[in-house]
């Protein structure tokens, strides 16, 4: 099959609407009982790229804003939400990842990929469900912000659950922003 | 079978691969929860020794005194993120419209790290900067003032001055300079500068000039154009060379304008390295040649040779520096271009009037200092003669406070009959 001269740029057309609706659409989520709480597994979710990556291996602190919502329609007022940051950095002489929770109690994970660097954060992440719906569905969406407002950390005393919100509660501007959704799910169809 | 084993490969890389764990130094009981660390530094590479600390293209850019110690300050200390981070935004802040970042690469010795601090674009502001600033009780005030455009690797400046400082006259006037940072590589600056000054003889020069017959060294007026261009030799080393076309007006005869047009070449070395036990050093020296012939058109021919240098040590509060100068004329120069002693850098508490007020064709002049915490002591010898006269030996101390970078202090011209203490405060010391 050979296609003609004149359709090239027409499949070129709607090969790169693909490719940017592709870039802009939310990675999917894959939700699961973790407890009498709700996780997420994110594949697909890569966030230890482009402008972070590249200060990461400069040597720079990149504190990521996390935030966890669970709603009964997408994009509605949360039922169930959870706020974090985690502090990466990138060990120059092993080429690892080191992964630094700022919240109490402070965890931290070291000698990652960075493969293992974001999955060990998502982990990280989980909504209580006791007061969601069982027969009604719901979405979980995972949004990730790296700061880049310094290149500083935030301990416990900077950090407050009040400033994550806010923080989630303005546009990202020219901060790098990842997101990610599951399908609608209904918590009695959902195996423990 | 090719596949086989590329999977074979991949799975026996994926086993290799440590699984997450925390170095040992974080590591709670359980493996996870943060035990240490209760200095808030949550970057890995904290563990690591700066080995060295550079700005990249330094010569491009006008850095202070003062963050450039702080730099060398961080070299042989653990890396702290924070502190860079708070260093690049200073270097940023100084260099109004450059976005500075810091990047971190391996040492040379294991565990060490080198940081280099890169300056990016935008690369267009206005700055005003002030060179000079002093007062000397005998000498009155000089004061410097610049506004400093730059676009690109374009830097333009319009500045201001009066200076009672540095030649046998106050003069007072106006400088425009256009500079290109980089031409064709960053090693290469090219500069266009023009002066425009007026010169107020002092009482003292003119009854000298009056008593020598020879007053055609007083001027009233003084231009000056140099092309210049700069080339980063290797490391520390660079060369410049130019012209430098000067005119100037005579202040006593009706005669034309006369000409000083002359060929300059400086070379200058420049390094800052740190020794054992946390010792800091820094040196640098530099030799300029001015040749004005006739082959320019130059109404004054002479040659001047000087050479400087300047070596400074500091420990801890403490600090020492020692500084050179010496210099020679040749041929028949104009008054602004003949050595004076007696001001802000050197035999700091006499009056340049009293040892020599038109200034002499040969000059030696050395001094030490010592420094702990924000006191200062200083010594200064020296002397300056014209050729076929006897050089005399002049000697000052003095004692002050140094504090970012100004300095408050009493000079004591060691003589004899008399003292007669010099209160001198200002910066670029």
């Amino acid at each position: 099959m050979s296609l003609g001269s004149k359709r090239w740029p027409l499949v070129a057309m709607v090969a790169a609407f693909c490719a940017l609706g592709l870039s802009f659409s939310a990675q999917a989520l894959v939700a699961h009982w973790n407890g009498d709480r709700l996780q997420v597994a994110a594949p697909g979710l890569h966030f230890l790229t482009g402008r972070a990556l590249e200060r990461l291996h400069n040597g720079v602190t990149v504190p990521f804003n996390f935030q966890l919502t669970l709603t009964t329609i997408p994009r509605s007022f949360p039922l169930e939400r959870e706020l974090a940051r985690f502090d990466v950095s990138y060990d120059v002489w092993e080429e690892r990842f080191t992964v630094f929770e700022a919240r109490s109690p402070r965890r931290a994970a070291s000698h990652m990929t960075s493969n293992q660097a974001e999955v060990w954060c998502v982990d990280r992440m989980s909504v209580a469900a006791s007061t969601a719906p069982g027969d009604k569905d719901l979405w979980l969406r995972l949004e990730i912000r790296a700061d880049e407002s310094s290149g500083g950390t935030a301990d416990d005393s900077s950090l407050s659950l009040a400033r994550l919100i806010d923080i989630f509660s303005r546009p990202a501007r020219s901060q790098q922003e990842w997101v990610a959704e599951t399908q609608p799910f209904q918590l009695r169809n959902l195996k423990r | 079978m090719k596949h086989c084993l590329a999977l074979l490969f991949a799975a026996a890389l994926v086993a290799q691969t440590p699984p997450p764990s925390l170095s040992p130094s974080d590591s709670s009981p359980d493996g996870e929860e943060l035990a240490g660390n209760r200095s808030g530094e949550t970057n890995v590479n904290s563990r690591y020794t700066v080995e060295s600390v550079n700005v990249d293209n330094q010569h491009r850019y006008f850095i202070s005194k003062s963050i450039l110690e702080d730099m060398h300050h961080l070299v042989g200390a653990r890396f702290n993120s924070e502190s860079f981070q708070n260093l690049a935004e200073r270097i940023s802040s100084e260099l109004h419209g450059y976005r500075v970042v810091f990047k971190l690469a391996r040492g040379a010795d294991p565990d060490h790290v080198r940081v280099t601090f890169v300056i990016e674009g935008p690369t267009s502001g206005l700055d005003v900067e002030f060179p000079k600033a002093l007062y000397n009780s005998r000498q009155g005030f000089t004061a410097e003032g610049d506004a400093v455009f730059t676009a690109g690797a374009n830097r333009f400046l319009f500045g201001a001055l009066t200076n009672n400082d540095d030649l046998p006259e106050r003069f007072a006037g106006i400088r425009a300079r256009y500079e290109r940072m980089s031409l064709g590589s960053e090693r290469v600056h090219l500069s266009f500068e023009f002066d425009a000054y007026h010169a107020d003889s002092m009482p003292a020069s003119q009854s000298a000039a009056l008593a020598q017959g020879d007053t055609s060294l007083l001027y009233r007026s003084y231009r000056n154009f140099e092309p210049m261009i700069t080339i980063a030799l290797a490391g520390p080393l660079t060369w410049a060379g130019g012209i430098s076309f000067q005119q100037f007006d005579p202040q006593f005869t009706a005669a034309h304008t006369e000409s000083a047009n002359a060929v300059i070449n400086t070379l200058r070395f420049e390094r800052r390295w740190e020794g054992s036990a946390n010792y800091k050093h820094r040196l640098e020296a530099g030799y300029n040649l001015r040749a004005a012939t006739s082959f320019l058109g130059a109404d004054y021919v002479y040659t001047r040779h000087t050479v400087h240098a300047h070596y400074s040590l500091k420990h801890g509060r403490q600090c020492a520096d020692v500084s050179f100068l010496g210099g020679d004329i040749t041929g028949r120069a104009p008054l602004f271009e003949r050595f004076v002693l007696g001001n802000s850098s050197t035999l700091r508490g006499w009056n340049m009037y009293d040892i020599d007020p038109l200034g002499g064709t040969k000059v030696v002049h050395g001094s030490v200092g010592y420094g702990y915490r924000i006191v200062r002591v200083f010594y200064d010898t020296g002397a300056v003669w014209d050729g076929g006269s006897h050089p005399a030996a002049r000697s000052s101390a003095g004692v002050g406070i140094k504090v970012e970078g100004i300095l408050l202090a009493v000079a004591f011209p060691i003589r004899n009959d008399r003292v007669e203490p010099v209160f001198i405060a200002g910066m670029s010391f």
